[in-house]
């Protein structure tokens, strides 16, 4: 890993960290989700394919965990991150895109897995430091500063910038020293064609999102919407193009007129 | 309410201050208090037109009091609450306690509300949206998720600021036409209708938005076993990253072996 490799890693944990600061510290607008973090660390890589297939392949798994009040999931922003930054670095360092997606994605999200754990666990030390500052807050109110509400509550963001950025830069600079040059070795003993990983963690999320929506009728609902696609495919209805976009959101919104208008049962 | 003397009028430069602050509400998140700080600090600018000196130390003290809430209603809850400061200070007296209560009952009532239909129903329908619409060939398919959340987001703190400034009468008065509960339980059928097609085009993918490569025979048999391991594994308490590491691992080793 070059100097370059390693600006590149600096910089986009940086935009990293950034992003993750959506997830549980600040505007709660979805750029933290793994589709969305994924895309736009992509984009500012100039790799939006690559980064929004990382993003996507993971997106499902999490589909329903709430970071609301005290719960704090598996830090997935950092695990997308670390994925998509790992995922461009060994792109670029020159292995075939076939065995970067069946060979290494699965090694980087591995990698992201540890680092989400982690991550989630510094978090929920800085919340119980974060006591401190409050702390700090009502003694400088008593000394009549009011100045320290708002010192002390971007502190709080800025700890958490800092901690997770640290991690990052941990993360990508030394998965890309040590995994992407063993994974470039492997890579051209790779034969497979087929990128299990997506067809597995999709299908995961599928079976995950299915148990947490926890009604009976949605399994229901799915069952006939996944024959009704895949019968629409065969068809060549539903072409993987941009006519497919347009189908999907009438039936959609036909459908979302229909059980709106409806009473609720319960 | 017959006597209830008029509040003073928060200014529009302060209304908007208070959403853009609502934004950073979590940002001291913190195990004793929640998001205390964070709400002291988004309605400092309208406690400072309330009150000078010694009381407006009084009252920013008074709200770092334990407080917790969806944070995309925070600015609803803001708002109810400048206004009943701001009644105070026409006259009619509302004692610490009091206030505690009417925060900590806004706060876990919108909670609940903006948990269910924000995290629990909007934002799944949105991501399932997005990764179909990427599995079906729309590389800029995040913005599906982002652009209508955020601007829903946006909308909600500005707009939540405004009515809540209106009074309790007002707020009740709007989630009495507006059917929250409603629209979260036709969004989470939806995403289960969303959920089901995903299935449908991997258990039909002859492409792939990945690689170059053909994989019909294989999806076709692996994604519903895949589908139905993990919703029992979900059944059994078994975590989402869990679930991920086995599959990578497992993938991983598989690969390894033939190498």
């Amino acid at each position: 890993m070059t100097v370059p490799f390693v600006k590149l890693a600096v910089l986009m944990s940086a935009a990293g960290a950034l992003i993750s600061l959506d997830e549980n510290v600040m505007f709660r607008g979805m750029f933290a989700q793994p589709i969305a973090c994924g895309s736009i660390l992509g984009l500012l890589m100039g790799d939006l394919r690559h980064g929004v297939a990382v993003g996507a392949i993971l997106q499902l798994l999490w589909l329903f965990d709430v970071p609301a009040g005290g719960f704090i999931s598996i830090d997935y922003t950092s695990c997308t991150a670390v994925s998509t930054i790992l995922m461009a670095v060994s792109l670029r360092s020159g292995m075939p895109q076939r065995a970067a997606y069946v060979l290494a994605l699965p090694a980087f999200i591995l990698l992201g897995l540890l680092v989400g754990a982690l991550s989630s666990r510094l978090m929920r030390r800085l919340r119980k430091f974060n006591e401190t500052l409050v702390q700090r807050t009502i003694a400088g109110l008593e000394r009549g500063k009011l100045s320290a509400v708002t010192t002390n509550n971007l502190m709080g963001l800025l700890l958490a910038f800092c901690q997770t950025f640290a991690l990052l830069v941990a993360a990508t600079v030394g998965g890309g020293m040590l995994l992407v040059p063993s994974l470039i070795r492997i890579a051209p003993a790779i034969h497979g064609t087929c990128p299990w990983l997506a067809v597995g963690l999709l299908a995961a999320g599928i079976g995950v999102g299915l148990r947490s929506l926890g009604e009976h009728r949605s399994l229901l609902f799915s069952f006939i919407s996944m024959a009704a696609a895949f019968i629409m495919i065969r068809l060549k209805i539903l072409a993987p193009s941009l006519v497919g976009a347009p189908v999907i959101l009438s039936c959609l919104l036909i459908f979302l007129l229909w059980q709106g208008l409806r009473p609720n049962e319960k | 309410m017959k006597n209830s003397p008029q509040p003073p009028r928060i200014p529009r430069r302060v209304r908007i201050s208070m959403a853009l602050r609502s934004f950073l509400i979590e940002s001291a998140w913190n195990n004793r208090g929640k998001q205390n700080l964070g709400f002291c600090f988004s309605i400092l600018p309208a406690l400072k037109t309330l009150y000078s000196g010694n009381e407006l130390l009084e009252a920013a003290k008074r709200h770092l009091s334990v407080f917790n809430t969806n944070p995309c209603f925070s600015g609803l809850v803001a708002g109810m609450v400048v206004e009943q400061e701001a009644r105070e200070q026409g006259g009619k007296t509302l004692d610490g306690p009091k206030m505690l209560r009417m925060k900590s009952t806004l706060g876990s009532s919108f909670g609940a509300i903006g948990d269910d239909l924000m995290w629990l129903s909007l934002k799944p329908f949105l991501a399932v949206l997005a990764v179909l619409l990427f599995l079906l060939g729309h590389e800029w398919a995040f913005l599906w998720l982002v652009v209508p959340f955020s601007l829903a987001n946006v909308i909600l703190r500005f707009r939540g600021v405004e009515l809540g400034l209106r009074g309790a009468p007002a707020v009740s008065r709007y989630f009495e036409r507006t059917t929250p509960k409603h629209a979260s339980a036709a969004l989470k059928r939806a995403t289960s209708v969303l959920l089901g097609a995903v299935a449908g085009v991997l258990l039909s993918w002859n492409h792939s938005s990945f690689a170059e490569c053909n994989i019909h025979w294989f999806s076709f048999i692996s994604v519903l076993p895949i589908i139905v391991v993990c919703f029992i594994l979900r059944s059994r308490n078994v975590s989402s990253g869990k679930i991920g590491a086995v599959i990578c691992g497992l993938i991983l080793i598989g690969i390894l072996l033939t190498v």
